[in-house]
């Protein structure tokens, strides 16, 4: 046996496997990896990727899941981009966009950007604790917290009322033009610490020199801010960006807690809508539908979002 | 005299933050302990403390059982899947396999599949197996699920382990399985150990496939049990919040135990 | 670095170590494959082609036998379900002690939407409470009663009882037919009144016609009260809609609609009345503001706190009613539009369906019968002060526990006598209320969309849902 030195090793940055040639275990025969890689594999065809490939087939039927099945052609796609309420539930996935996103992003931005110069580790460590624990209970509990905190009597209106806003208070789940905000805002509570502990930690990576040269040139804050930190969290906010988008498009925990897509069909959105079609209205075929609809929707978004991975 | 100053600024600005975080469940808290039945107005202070309604949750969401299914759920999930993924993602990393490439890009679209897009053939599937309304029925598809990012996530791992490594123990004639369970497996502790912490948190949050597949809520994820308890006809606002909290409890304090760990662990996977 | 692989490759014989771990490993890879393989291996059991209305051919039996059964009950966990049906087990099995009673719940909306897929399953529940049929008597997923009526004596009930779970042989229509379902109770929509409040307003006795209570709700509305409690989050707001067409006479209307007869249909002049008159309470503040926002506990819960005058609300409530209020709390139908007119309201069987699949049909069933016996009646009225099932000529339960039930033993009584129960258009298809109901009331009382508008949408709704 080889004795392993525990100390840490190097890490190297990934860059295309083309650059940096890895040496390849010779001694495994060739199509021995593939038994590496087959149990997992296997799974993944089995319950994700087979399971996909039916979705597809199932959107171009009429079906109702049980009995007989009647080929359909194009037509629940055309049903998905015709029905003002399937459609509006598109439309309403990417408002969500900016509050599941956009928005916590921009918050821990600007808060890690004014926490860079805190001293304290006990202070830090305590912060990055307590500011992660919305990613770790369940969005349905999230959703339970903050539909009571809506209600008529809870905490927003109760805060409102306490600060002379009275006028304000309202049933913001129940108002028509108040739910879907509300709805995101949720989304926006669960993200906003975790984007903010992870620009900071960002944050600790950039180096100081570069801080100094362009402080040395006069720089200001916001300056040094657009030009140093914002492309030094390059990476950070691409990836916690697709992550949250992703988590926007996708949504269905929340919502189903919070409003069931309602009033009307004000939050309605495309996961619930999917969860309605199949299993309360056993429209099958028309769910498959709007499940590959959306599928694409996502890598529409996501895919030239990495491009702003790579940049010069 | 400025430093005073400029640490005040994020002294507050960390304050609003923690306050705006913990609200919620504070809320959730103060309303846990009012008389059951009642429907009391967001933050009091309960003059009367109801610590019972917490034993009154316990039970009424059986909750032993539904700690009980979460383990098995759990136990079914997570080393399943970090086991799969850490051999593909070594695979992928250190070997070169004909079809890798394929197969790795296979599993990246992954990454981006909302599981809404395979709700309605898993059930099927699973009803065709006979396998709804229990535990099997979260267990199979989740670890399916788990693939891409699991293999992705070990992967990066090992595609940054030198070569050098490997070149030694060949020489001391080493083979892959050697290589892997005596070398590659502990030296990937922290990628691997994180992973499972992950899974562990999103397997015990996962909701939509739970109250999909499984009917009886104690045979659910944690999560998924939440689901029973919020609905129009259910006659008890303190309860449910009781119930909330309850079941919000168990991962939040296996966060709080390993939340060094944990947030190391996140951080530095977003950095890959 | 490609001279390090190179000068391994050269590097003279390999001495490669095979140790028998090493084959134990290889085993163990394959394992796994073959294992995963296995576990995933997709083996698409059931291809059974559903026949309708057909049961296992074994016959029916009153007689429970002594080898021990497990009787799984499953029911919706609303109001106290679950306290009266643990009660009326634990009664049941003092007269069969070889059966032990398993009660299950599930909140009402999941039942209802995932009713067919629990029964289809072999781990069914022998005994379910089931809101809405859809297709299941289709699907063959229901066990036929009719075997049991006739050797319980259930046929001769008053009619109107069962017939709302009568149905026709291809599933298609219901009023008539083979029994499918059977309610261990009733449901009865009314209105809930604070007696100290409604004598403030003037109210010496329950409203005679519409009008009477529309000028109730004016007053109420003048002296500062909410003057009328529903939820619309959950779409309760229905009930007064329907309430209001029912006194308008147009029951039989109703009924065939919700019962599928061709040709039925909502898009009626009494409808859109009953609308119009929804959209002018909620315009003129007889509703409170937010009642798209509530569900039907908060609303319960405002009106036991003494805010409302009269709340709309279903006798699944009143045992809560009863505890909360007391004395305080009376209960009335919507009284007809014109004064003398017949009494007409909602109401529907409790209703708990066997399942084709379940394994102790013979047990349920026997629980069911208990349910109508003098004392599985008594039972059901003090533990949820419902109106219980049951031949007419059977005692009518009185109960000390508060007017409030007692009024509502009284109401349902009235409705027999004037054979009005009608059937929740909640019921019309599989799917109506969730996806047409809730948002369209939403819709309508916030203005959204016409009550013209409103009352084709229900319709199209309805059509397209019944769409085969």
């Amino acid at each position: 046996m080889v004795s392993i030195n525990a100390a840490p090793l190097p890490t190297l940055r990934d860059e295309s496997e083309a650059e940096r040639p890895v040496d390849r275990l010779h001694t495994v025969q060739r199509f021995g990896g593939w038994l590496w890689l087959a149990p997992s594999l296997l799974m993944y065809t089995m319950f994700v990727l087979g399971p996909l490939a039916l979705t597809v087939q199932y959107s171009f039927y009429s079906w109702d899941g049980i009995g007989q099945s009647t080929w359909v052609g194009l037509d629940n796609y055309g049903e998905v981009f015709k029905n003002p309420e399937l459609f509006g539930s598109l439309v309403n996935a990417f408002v969500l966009i900016i509050f599941f996103a956009i928005f916590p992003i921009l918050v821990g931005l600007v808060a890690s950007a004014l926490l860079k110069d805190v001293r304290s580790k006990a202070v830090g460590t305590f912060a990055r604790t307590v500011l992660f624990i919305p990613q770790i209970i369940p969005l349905a509990g999230a959703a339970i917290a903050w539909t009571w905190m809506y209600s008529e009597g809870g905490v927003v209106n109760q805060v409102l009322r306490a600060i002379g806003l009275e006028s304000l208070a309202r049933p913001w789940l129940g108002d028509f033009d108040t739910a879907l905000p509300a709805v995101g805002l949720i989304g926006s509570w669960v993200a906003f610490g975790l984007c903010t502990v992870l620009f900071s930690a960002g944050m600790g990576k950039i180096d100081p020199s570069l801080y100094e040269a362009v402080r040395l040139d006069g720089a200001g804050k916001v300056r040094e801010f657009r030009t140093i930190t914002l492309p030094g969290l390059r990476q950070e906010i691409v990836v916690v960006g697709t992550v949250l988008v992703i988590a926007a498009l996708a949504s269905f925990d929340i919502i189903y807690i919070a409003t069931l897509g309602g009033p009307g069909y004000e939050t309605m959105v495309p996961g619930l809508q999917i969860y309605r079609l199949a299993f309360t209205a056993q429209k099958v075929g028309l769910a498959s539908a709007l499940g590959v609809v959306l599928t694409l929707l996502i890598l529409v978004v996501i895919v030239p979002l990495q491009r702003l991975r790579r940049e010069a | 005299m400025v430093r005073a100053r400029v640490q005040i600024a994020p002294t507050i600005v960390l304050a609003l933050l923690v306050l705006l975080t913990v609200l919620p469940l504070v809320s959730l808290f103060s309303t846990a302990l009012q008389p059951q039945g009642t429907v009391p107005s967001g933050l009091t202070l309960p003059r009367d403390p109801h610590w019972g309604n917490f034993a009154d949750a316990w039970n009424a969401a059986e909750f032993l059982k539904l700690l009980r299914s979460t383990l098995v759920i759990v136990i079914g999930v997570v080393p399943v899947s970090v086991l799969f993924a850490t051999m593909a993602g070594y695979a992928l990393a250190q070997m070169r396999i004909p079809g890798g490439g394929i197969a790795f890009g296979l599993l990246i679209f992954g990454l981006t599949l909302p599981f809404e897009a395979i709700l309605i053939p898993l059930y099927l599937q699973m009803k065709a197996l006979g396998l709804l309304n229990t535990q099997l029925a979260i267990i199979l598809p989740l670890i399916g699920l788990y693939m891409p990012f699991s293999v992705f996530w070990m992967r990066s791992h090992f595609v940054n382990v030198p070569k050098e490594l490997t070149e030694a123990a060949e020489i001391d004639g080493a083979t892959a399985r050697h290589m892997f369970q005596y070398i590659q497996l502990p030296l990937a502790v922290p990628a691997w150990s994180s992973l499972a912490m992950l899974l562990f948190l999103w397997t015990t949050n996962q909701f939509m496939l739970a109250i999909v597949l499984i009917s009886d809520p104690t045979k659910r994820t944690l999560a998924g049990a939440l689901g029973a308890f919020q609905g129009e006809r259910t006659t008890n606002v303190v309860l449910v919040c009781a119930v909330s909290l309850l079941i919000i409890t168990p991962t939040t304090l296996a966060f709080l135990a390993l939340q060094r760990h944990f947030v190391k662990a996140l951080l530095q996977g977003i950095a890959k | 670095m490609s001279n390090d692989y190179r000068r391994g490759r050269t590097a003279g014989p390999r001495k490669w170590h095979r140790s028998s771990a090493d084959v134990r490993f290889r085993g163990f890879a394959v394992g796994a494959v073959i294992v995963s393989v296995v576990l995933a291996a997709c083996t698409p059991g059931s291809s059974e082609s559903p026949t309708p209305g057909q049961t296992a051919s074994k016959p029916v039996s009153t007689d429970l036998g002594s080898d021990p059964v497990t009787l799984r009950v499953e029911t919706d966990n609303s109001g106290s379900n679950q306290a009266s049906l643990e009660e009326l087990g634990a009664a049941f099995q003092k007269n069969y002690p070889n059966v032990t009673v398993d009660i299950i719940t599930e909140q009402f909306t999941v039942l209802q939407q995932n009713g067919p897929r629990i029964i289809s399953t072999p781990d069914t529940p022998d005994l379910i409470r089931f809101p809405t049929l859809g297709n299941t008597v289709k699907d063959g997923l229901l066990a036929n009663l009719d075997p049991y009526a006739a050797a319980y004596g259930w046929d001769k009930f008053p009619a109107t009882q069962l017939d709302q779970w009568r149905v026709s042989a291809d599933g298609s229509r219901r009023g008539s037919g083979s029994l499918y379902g059977m309610g261990l109770s009733f449901s009865l929509t009314g209105t809930y009144y604070n007696k100290e409040e409604a004598a403030a307003i003037g109210m010496t006795t329950p409203p005679a016609t519409v009008a009477d209570f529309e000028a109730l709700l004016a007053k109420a509305k003048a002296a500062g009260k909410v003057p009328l409690l529903s939820s619309g989050q959950d779409g309760n707001l229905f009930l007064i809609f329907q309430a209001l067409m029912l006194s308008e006479g147009a029951k039989e209307q109703l009924s065939d609609w919700v019962f599928n007869e061709p040709g039925a249909t909502i898009d009626t002049p009494e409808a859109l009345d009953a609308a119009t008159t929804l959209v002018e309470w909620t315009d003129a503040g007889y509703l409170p503001s937010d009642v798209n926002a509530i569900n039907n506990t908060e609303a319960v819960a405002r009106f036991n706190s003494g805010d409302a005058v009269f709340i709309y609300d279903g006798n699944w409530n009143t045992a809560t009613y009863n505890t909360e209020m007391g004395e305080n709390v009376g209960f009335f139908l919507l009284p007809p539009s014109s004064s003398g007119g017949k009494s007409s309201s909602m109401s529907d069987p409790f209703n708990y369906v066997i399942p084709a699949k379940a394994a102790n049909k013979d047990a349920a069933a026997a629980f069911l019968n208990f349910a109508y016996t003098n004392e599985g009646r008594a039972i059901m009225v003090e533990t949820t002060g419902q109106v219980p099932g049951g031949p007419a000529d059977a005692d009518l339960p009185t109960t000390g526990a508060g007017p409030v039930i007692q009024d509502t033993l009284t109401a349902f009584q009235q409705l027999n006598t004037d054979d009005g129960i009608a059937p929740y258009i909640g019921n019309a298809t599989a799917s109506i209320y969730t996806d047409t109901i809730i948002p369209q009331f939403q819709l309508l009382v916030a203005g959204k969309v016409s009550p013209a508008d409103f009352v084709k949408r229900l319709q199209s709704d309805y059509t397209s849902q019944l769409a085969p």
